[in-house]
């Protein structure tokens, strides 16, 4: 019966204390019967079985069995040491003040008992549950994967909360596989790994889970998503205790704390990679760069000195004024295959600053003239001033190089115009000039790499090849669009536009 | 004076560079001399007789860019760089470390020969005046005691800081001042890089004294490097 009682108040007894009780009260009557024997008075005995009833509340867990046994002590009393003997009944009055007496005491002595028992095993859980959150944590912090992390943190959780536990969480540093571990108070940890041809993504599996009602689930945030779901049954997390419940949180806060710790040491270690190829990549292109513009400044300034030193009617004069010619052109294929080659890194290369549309027209300006000698450039800008961010230098080489093709196609007295409209959100350069045009046949391949229009022989090396091609690198690299159409009374007209907004940096 | 012509330094290891620049300056009466280490370049400049410096960077024994900081704790010699390192970020340094010009290869002589003209002319200017009270540049002309700015002859109100940013300029005319050393100089040490301000106080003073900003008469952009007044 007894036994029944402590099921149903749920907690396990072990069969010794269930003995405890009758033995005790057996050991009170046996003195008691001492006591009577040498004709102690009944107080006394009294007093044995209320230490008998501080012992068995010592030694029992439950407060219904400490309660019936002091009731079954008094009983005793009454059965065996006061009139009539031998039987439950009460013959004097005055008996009926002493039991009362005995049955509020014993009461009162079981429940403080009970108390401070119950106080102190809140009080050792709650140490063991702060032990196992530092366990954890140290080492949580000790580990050098998510694997790790996720697998020490799981078993932890699960022991804490004495809850079966599900995570799933993206094992790879770019968040694109997905793992799954388990934690069942039986089992232990096992971990369930998906198959890598099935690519599951953690919302595919977070919307799979959420479907089933009687789950419940805490999200993880690290490295600024969701990297980790702990789901639970319900019916388990609702009877989580309060202390159980804080000491899930920590454990959660420490898990997602980790991981980010996991996740930044990764992104630092990837940067210095990409910085350290980024340093070699500058180096080689700046040695090259060094290597093509040495000979070039001898070539140049070599022939410059034939020509100083021969007459304008002199054979020699008119050759080394074609060298000087085709360096100058080698010059402007070198500067376009440099930069075409740093924009292959682009957001690494590109040093956008705020500048001033007018500061970089100038620039263009200036530098057509000293080209194109006694050419007039028609120049269209906003009167008032227009910052947007761009790397000034890379926009001034893709404007001349637009030039560059207009005066290729035009006669010395075919208008170029160079024009600036402010749009909503961008800005708009055209080029327009009243030249030969595109032919329809080229117009879907001018931006290529090294195409050259069909009429020309393939060894004509004036051909621009690069020089639009690097245009339309520079542009995309700024996030603008760059598109080229024949104009209406002839000629061509290449227009592209930059964002006044800085989107693509990071 | 008429008849003294410069001697210039060619400090270069290139054998062929170093030929045609001789030749060219030679043919300008300039005297040449021609050293190819950086060590014997500041020799030479201490110990010999020289008007102006041309410098390559990349010498083979010390950098060029060492070159002109061990320069300048001594010497005001104008130092012309030329240089294969095209970036702006050397240039820049090189520029605020007390170069008076930077040339990227390659270049043409006659480039090369007006540069050293300017650099010439800035030296005297700097010999001759300790202390001008009046700058003139074209119809241009800052007096800088009753602080008034005039443009043809009438006076153009400037802000403060369009003042400050014409007289920084115009003081340096001739020479390139970089970004880093305008927002150094008119906001302080601290202001970082940001050009934004910059670039629109420059609008402001340029719409103040240029007719047209897309082909200024005054100041020119030195794309990613900074800004230069012309001299005349």
């Amino acid at each position: 019966m007894f036994a029944k009682a402590n099921e149903d108040v749920g907690q396990n007894i072990s069969h010794q204390n269930l003995y405890i009780g009758p033995v005790f009260i057996v050991l009170a009557t046996v003195v008691g019967k001492l006591f009577e024997s040498i004709n102690l008075p009944e107080t006394n005995i009294a007093i044995v079985y209320l230490l008998a009833v501080v012992a068995i509340s010592i030694f029992t867990q439950s407060y219904i069995i400490s309660i019936l046994y002091s009731f079954g002590a008094t009983l005793s009393f009454n059965f065996f040491f006061t009139e009539p003997y031998n039987a439950f009944a009460i013959g004097n009055v005055s008996y009926v003040i002493t039991f009362t007496i005995m049955v509020t005491v014993s009461l009162i002595i079981t429940m403080m008992t009970q108390r401070i028992k119950t106080s102190v095993s809140v009080a050792n859980r709650r140490a063991e549950e702060n032990r196992k959150l530092y366990i954890m944590t140290n080492r949580v912090a000790g580990a050098a994967s998510i694997e790790e992390i996720i697998d020490i943190s799981i078993q932890s959780i699960g022991e804490l909360t004495e809850t079966n536990i599900l995570c799933a969480y993206t094992s790879d540093m770019l968040h694109e596989k997905c793992r799954i571990a388990q934690y069942t108070f039986d089992d232990k940890l096992r971990v369930i790994s998906l198959p890598d041809s099935e690519k599951v993504s953690l919302k595919q599996i977070d919307d799979y889970m959420l479907e089933l009602t009687n789950i419940r689930s805490w999200k993880i945030f690290a490295d600024g998503i969701v990297s980790a779901v702990i789901y639970m049954p319900h019916e388990q997390a609702l009877m989580l205790e309060e202390s159980k419940r804080r000491a899930l949180m920590v454990a959660i806060e420490n898990l997602s704390l980790a991981m980010g710790r996991v996740y930044s040491a990764f992104k630092q270690g990837r940067l210095q990679q990409e910085n350290e190829r980024e340093r070699y990549r500058s180096s080689l292109l700046r040695a090259i760069s060094h290597d093509l513009r040495t000979p070039l400044t001898g070539i140049m300034g070599t022939s410059e000195m034939i020509m100083g030193m021969t007459q304008p009617d002199d054979m020699r004069y008119e050759l080394a004024a074609e060298i000087i010619e085709d360096a100058e052109w080698l010059h402007s294929l070198m500067e376009n295959i440099l930069n075409l080659t740093r924009l292959e890194d682009s957001h690494h290369y590109l040093k956008k600053q705020p500048e001033a549309i007018e500061e970089i027209i100038a620039v263009v300006v200036e530098r057509f003239e000293k080209r194109a000698k006694g050419r007039e450039l028609v120049v269209n800008i906003p009167n008032e001033l227009v910052i947007v961010p761009v790397d000034a230098k890379l926009i001034v080489q893709v404007l001349i190089n637009l030039l560059d093709n207009a005066l290729k196609h035009t006669t010395l007295n075919q208008e170029i115009s160079l024009t600036v409209d402010k749009l909503d959100n961008a800005v708009r350069f055209i080029v327009a000039d009243r030249g030969t045009g595109i032919n329809e046949e080229d117009m879907p391949y001018i931006f290529q790499m090294y195409y050259t229009s069909g009429k020309q022989s393939s060894d004509a090396k004036k051909g621009m090849g690069l020089g639009l091609a690097i245009c339309k690198s520079v542009v995309e690299a700024h996030g603008g669009k760059i598109s080229a159409a024949n104009r209406d009374g002839g000629g061509a007209e290449f227009s592209f536009t930059l964002p006044m907004e800085d989107t693509n940096n990071d | 004076m008429t008849n003294y012509k410069e001697t210039i330094l060619i400090v270069e290891d290139d054998f062929q560079i170093r030929n045609f620049i001789s030749y060219s300056l030679r043919n300008e009466g300039y005297i040449c001399k021609i050293v190819s280490t950086g060590s014997r370049a500041i020799n030479t400049i201490a110990n010999e007789t020289v008007d102006l410096v041309i410098l390559d960077l990349g010498l083979p024994d010390i950098d060029g860019i060492d070159v002109i900081r061990m320069l300048r704790e001594w010497s005001e010699i104008p130092v012309i760089v030329v240089s294969a390192r095209d970036q702006d970020r050397e240039k820049a340094y090189a520029l605020d470390l007390g170069a008076d010009d930077y040339l990227t290869k390659p270049f043409s002589s006659t480039e090369l020969l007006a540069r050293i003209r300017v650099a010439v002319r800035h030296m005297k200017r700097r010999e001759s005046v300790k202390k001008q009270s009046v700058i003139q540049v074209g119809g241009l002309s800052v007096d800088f005691e009753k602080r008034i700015v005039t443009l043809d002859g009438n006076e153009i109100h400037l802000t403060p800081m369009e003042y400050s940013l014409m007289s920084l300029l115009i003081k340096n005319r001739g020479k390139v001042v970089t970004t880093a050393s305008v927002i150094k100089e008119l906001w302080g040490p601290g202001y970082g890089q940001d050009t934004q301000a910059l670039r629109t106080l420059m609008a402001g003073l340029r719409r103040k004294i240029e007719a047209n900003p897309a082909k200024p008469r005054y100041i020119m952009t030195e794309i990613g490097v900074g800004y230069r007044m012309v001299e005349e």
